[in-house]
């Protein structure tokens, strides 16, 4: 009797401990959710055409956050050691704009190409693509 | 010096033995047309947030997108619906640790193998895609890499002559539970520019034992048809898949015949077909020239035909191959084969490869350049 009893008080501080854990979890879910924001980009395509090897070609990606919290940029990350990067800053208050400048070095580059640097903020999605295309000849 | 007479002699008929093994080995052209045309559909998929960049993945009758950019994997259902997202870039548990994915398998277990740019294995389970282990793996070889690498007679068995294929990274794994990579060289003497030894008994595909994390094997060769119009080293990408009875099936680029070798990489046939109305007046390299070499890769090759992908569907122990034409047509070209015998050479979109079965759909996708639209397609085998 004694054992059932034991038993029956186990399950009640489990139930109490899950529920106090699902509901820290809901909680934590639901303050992440409350800093999110939404990013709109002008554009995140910016095609240069033509253009002769060797010059060097600035892309400018102007953006709005577009939500009610602050924008935090975490990382702009550019896939190519020809490309730099600046940004005019990394926490943008809502409805507020900001811009990434991103900088390349065609030098060592022919053809068409694609280059391309990752943007990742405190939004749903938490990534946007930023693309630079170019026929260098 | 009776000894070494014996020796000698059993040395000299092993060696012919296994020389003859290769040069007897018959080549099929065996052909029985059951199909002469399929009809694609197009699989329409919702809007997602992705890279467009990355690859479809057909497993356990789940459809996968891997977007190698963003590291989200999406699951979508045989009809295109969305079911869900996993991973997504980050150091969490459920987040994949690298900023590009350069390849990906799934593996019989069922698990998800991702490769990132610096030799970075990442294994995420099953259905739930929690990071099981992450690392980097060896590819320590015995010798000195400079040593190996600076050597004028080099040693085809040595790590070091090689890197990876990251612009053809397909990943497959065996029976065994290992994994296959594309290699090849560059170094002075062992390149596809000057190298006729490199085309002769260069390896091409490394083993990676997943227990250890070591590469512990470099396997296969290039098609004889690369010592023949030297050097095509804009042409020499290959393709590959390995069967339910652990066989591997290799097709290169400029070479319409398939080689199937057993899991020892021994030579068990050839068989192939060629592909219809495909350009195939390739531009050969005499020697070094970065412009040249840039000029044939970047705006020639697009211009040309060549076979480009293998999948072996076990489902059905079909074995697709695509194959592009060239500029001067709207279409590119899939063979399939039936038991080494090709029984059918279809028109299909331009780029198209088969990707895996879901009954009673194969499906495939187009490897573009299309930044803006994710292309899934299917179709019935209906004459089977």
């Amino acid at each position: 009797m004694k054992s059932i009893h034991y038993i029956l008080i186990f399950y009640l501080i489990f139930t109490i401990s899950c529920t106090e854990n699902n509901s820290e979890n809901n909680q934590d879910v639901q303050k992440e959710n409350n800093l999110l924001t939404t990013i709109r980009f002008d554009n995140e395509i910016i095609d240069f055409g033509d253009v002769k090897q060797g010059d060097t070609l600035t892309a400018r990606y102007s953006f709005k956050n577009s939500g009610a919290n602050d924008l935090i940029i975490d990382y702009v990350n550019p896939e190519c050691g020809c490309t730099s990067y600046t940004i005019s800053q990394k926490r943008i208050l809502a409805s507020d704009s900001g811009y990434i400048n991103l900088v390349i070095d065609t030098y060592d580059k022919i053809g068409n190409v694609n280059i391309y640097a990752i943007v990742k903020s405190n939004t749903k999605d938490k990534f946007n693509r930023l693309l630079v295309k170019a026929n260098i000849k | 010096m009776k000894k070494i007479i014996y020796v000698f002699i059993i040395f000299t008929v092993i060696s012919c033995t296994s020389n003859h093994k290769e040069k007897s080995t018959k080549v099929s052209y065996s052909k029985n047309i059951k199909i002469d045309s399929i009809y694609i559909e197009e699989v329409m998929l919702p809007n997602i947030s992705t890279s467009f960049s990355g690859t479809f993945e057909i497993f356990d009758n789940k459809i996968n997108f891997v977007d190698q950019r963003f590291g989200w994997v999406y699951e979508f259902n045989p009809n295109g619906k969305l079911v869900n997202r996993h991973l997504g870039q980050g150091a969490g548990p459920n987040e994949i640790n690298t900023a590009y994915l350069d390849g990906y398998v799934n593996l019989k277990s069922g698990n998800h193998l991702f490769l990132g740019s610096t030799f970075d294995v990442h294994v995420h389970s099953d259905s739930s895609f929690e990071r099981i282990k992450s690392y980097t793996f060896s590819w320590e070889g015995a010798q000195d890499v400079n040593k190996v690498r600076t050597s004028s007679s080099p040693d085809v068995n040595q790590f070091a002559l090689y890197t990876l294929d990251y612009q053809n990274l397909i990943i497959r794994e065996d029976q065994n539970g290992n994994v296959y990579l594309p290699i090849y060289g560059e170094t002075q003497y062992f390149n596809g520019i000057n190298s006729d030894f490199y085309y002769d008994k260069g390896h091409i595909l490394a083993r990676l034992n997943l227990k250890s994390g070591r590469i512990d094997k470099l396997l296969g060769k290039r098609s004889p048809q690369y010592l023949e119009q030297k050097y095509l080293p804009h042409h020499s990408f290959f393709s590959y898949d390995i069967d339910e009875n652990n066989y591997f099936y290799v097709s290169h680029e400029i070479d319409s015949l398939i080689f199937k070798y057993d899991q020892n990489f021994d030579l068990v046939s050839v068989f192939g077909s060629k592909g219809r109305n495909m350009a195939t007046d390739y531009i050969t390299m005499k020697q070094f020239d970065s412009k040249l070499f840039k000029d044939l890769y970047f705006n020639k090759r697009p211009q040309l035909g060549w076979y480009s992908y293998l999948e072996f569907v076990d489902d059905v122990g079909l074995l697709f191959r695509s194959y592009t034409k060239g500029k001067h047509s709207d279409y590119d070209g899939l063979q399939i084969f039936e038991d080494e015998t090709l029984i059918g050479d279809v028109q299909v979109p331009k780029s198209f490869r088969v990707k895996g079965y879901i009954e009673p759909y194969v499906y495939g996708e187009l490897k573009t350049n299309d930044d803006s639209k994710l292309n899934l397609y299917r179709f019935k085998l209906e004459n089977l």
